[in-house]
């Protein structure tokens, strides 16, 4: 299943490695089984799957937030855990899918946070601080948000000012968990251009669970798919929204079209009309 | 467009409320149902008549204006910090049950234990003991397996324990005589009247250092006030820094609220006052609240204490009653 993988990223560095790596919230549940994935440099990764199949819990686990209860997660060969906590938030950034920020925090005030690993005690941003943070909020065109409160801005500028918030944290791998699940096209295009902009130009990896197959499809270089809590398929998105393996997982019927612009496969479903 | 750099400007808005916190320091004890000569109290001749405006100023007056200081300051910060660690801005010092701990302590004092052998008041401390029996009982029926302190359990586990001990508190109360009783009411209106310097030295240092060291992780506690899982993936050390800021605040609580009572508002309005106008970034939060707490209390507590004088009003319904319609005021401006 990984010579795909491997062919496509063969002299690219490993950056993330999950390896057997089990997780429960309950006794009764495991969110995620046994999942083994291995996350090289430029990749854009996509996490797919059905509601509650852990992609979330997976992120979760990749980016430090839950401990395994099985198994472990190595970034450059050496177990997450073994990093400093601050060191790991320099070299990966995780981004929810919701901020659920009450307080009236400004733009910049938020994405000054993401400086957090670089500082310690009881401190404020220096001059080379907010020139990161700065050229964050540049590179997510979230500067003209500057000095309005973050908890009155749209959900797609949200969305943007908490990628520039991670950026300000100089991460080489942005993961993120469904970023675009809430917003409308428009946004969820802006939104993906900006992370292929820093993929490309910036050589940044980017991990993120995505709920739009179709957009999955268009983005990402390399899918992840999970059933219930296990990694059923991985590879690059021609392979893996092919029509069997996408109905099996989704159990819906669906038809896929090839996009003739840029090559890519197109998923419909198919209605009971049909 | 640059973006402003944050440290120029906290020292404007944090030196005009030092200087308002001043001025109420200031000015409290000069006010009061009697007149005092000032420089007879600070300068006057103090050698055979008694120097009756010194005795009112440094006796009287003094004590009792910076226990209110010292009060007022530590219930207005550990509302803010209260506020960040469960992302609620309506959480108080009281959210977690610490007042009704409290409240049982001093109550049970009041009923069973009354004065001990040496003649001073047991209620402070068994109010303190109290307050720490309700912080122990919240941290232990929330479940928290993996460290993590969630705020809406958390905040359930506080409603619990305020509520039980509320009910305690009621049935001590019932069984009272009529002479308990006057004293238990007295006691949960909170008030500052019980004051002399040992009282002050007592909390004094609990408050502040508890402060100091709240202030001390105020940039941790901004990460945290904006989601625990995003503050986690920054590498902030959430299971010690929620520890510290919860045990800080509740130890402050605590202290003043053994000495104090339960003074209703002021650590849910003054945080809310402070955030409208610094915004809600700790680092200038928490100071400021500091500041703006010890005057508010000041200026209620002078209030009280000269309203209706030479009867005094417990200081908690001064706070509610001023503070109510002020934030009243304050939302629909915002709004």
């Amino acid at each position: 299943m990984n010579n795909q993988t491997d062919k496509t990223t063969n002299n690219a560095t490993l950056v993330l490695e999950s390896k057997g790596v089990s997780f429960h919230y309950t006794q009764e549940k495991e969110a995620v089984i046994d999942a083994s994935f291995k996350v090289k440099k430029g990749d854009f990764l996509g996490v797919i799957g059905p509601n509650g199949s852990g992609k979330s819990t997976l992120l979760k686990l990749a980016a430090g937030i839950l401990n395994p209860s099985k198994g472990e997660v190595f970034y450059k060969n050496k177990s997450i855990h073994d990093y400093k906590k601050k060191d790991f938030a320099k070299l990966a950034a995780w981004i929810p899918q919701e901020s659920g920020i009450v307080f009236p925090f400004k733009t910049q005030e938020i994405v000054l946070m993401g400086r957090y690993p670089y500082k310690s005690g009881f401190s404020f941003e220096t001059p080379e601080d907010i020139k990161i943070a700065s050229e964050a909020m540049e590179l997510t065109g979230t500067k003209f948000l500057y000095g309005k409160k973050f908890t009155e801005i749209s959900g797609g500028e949200k969305q943007r000012v908490l990628i520039a918030s991670a950026l300000a944290q100089k991460p080489e791998t942005l993961i993120l968990d469904e970023p675009i699940s809430f917003l409308d096209i428009k946004y969820q295009i802006e939104i993906l251009e900006i992370l292929r902009t820093l993929n490309v130009k910036y050589s940044v990896t980017v991990v993120i669970a995505l709920h739009d197959l179709n957009l999955a499809s268009k983005y990402c270089s390399q899918l992840l798919l999970l059933k219930e809590g296990k990694i059923v398929n991985e590879g690059p998105p021609k392979r893996i929204l092919e029509q069997s393996i996408i109905e099996s997982v989704y159990e819906t019927q669906i038809k896929t079209l090839i996009d003739e612009e840029d090559g890519s496969l197109v998923i419909l479903p198919r209605t009971k009309n049909n | 467009m640059s973006i402003e750099f944050t440290g120029k400007k906290i020292f404007v808005p944090l030196g005009l409320f030092f200087a308002f916190f001043l001025s109420t320091l200031a000015l409290g004890p000069m006010i009061g149902p009697v007149d005092i000569d000032l420089s007879n109290a600070l300068f006057g001749e103090n050698s055979d008549s008694r120097n009756v405006d010194a005795e009112i100023f440094f006796l009287a007056r003094l004590p009792r204006i910076l226990l209110a200081a010292i009060a007022g300051a530590g219930l207005a910060v550990a509302g803010a910090v209260f506020q960040a660690l469960l992302r609620n801005d309506l959480a108080a010092p009281f959210t977690l049950g610490v007042s009704s701990g409290a409240s049982l302590g001093a109550v049970i004092a009041i009923r069973f234990l009354g004065v001990s052998p040496q003649g001073f008041s047991l209620v402070p401390i068994a109010a303190f003991l109290g307050s720490l029996l309700a912080i122990a009982l919240v941290f232990g029926i929330v479940p928290n397996k993996r460290g993590e302190l969630p705020a809406p359990v958390m905040i359930l586990a506080g409603v619990t324990v305020n509520f039980f001990f509320a009910a305690l508190v009621m049935f001590i109360h019932y069984i009272s005589d009529i002479s308990q009783s006057f004293q238990i009411v007295r006691w949960l209106m909170g008030g500052l009247d019980v004051t002399d310097y040992s009282t002050l030295l007592c909390i004094s240092p609990l408050v502040l250092i508890g402060i100091a060291c709240l202030i001390f992780f105020s940039r941790d506690l901004n990460l945290l006030s904006a989601g625990i899982e995003s503050a986690q993936s920054r590498g902030v050390d959430i299971i010690f820094v929620q520890r510290v800021g919860f045990i800080c605040a509740s130890l402050i609580t605590g202290a003043v609220v053994s000495v104090c009572g339960p003074i209703t508002f002021l650590g849910l309005i003054v945080p809310h006052i402070v955030r409208l106008i610094v915004g809600p970034d700790n680092r200038i939060l928490i100071p400021a609240s500091m500041f703006f707490g010890a005057a508010f209390l000041i200026m209620c507590d002078t209030t009280a204490r000269t309203i209706i004088a030479p009867a005094e009003i417990p200081v908690g319904i001064i706070t509610a009653m001023l503070g109510g319609p002020f934030f009243v005021w304050l939302l629909r401006k915002k709004l």
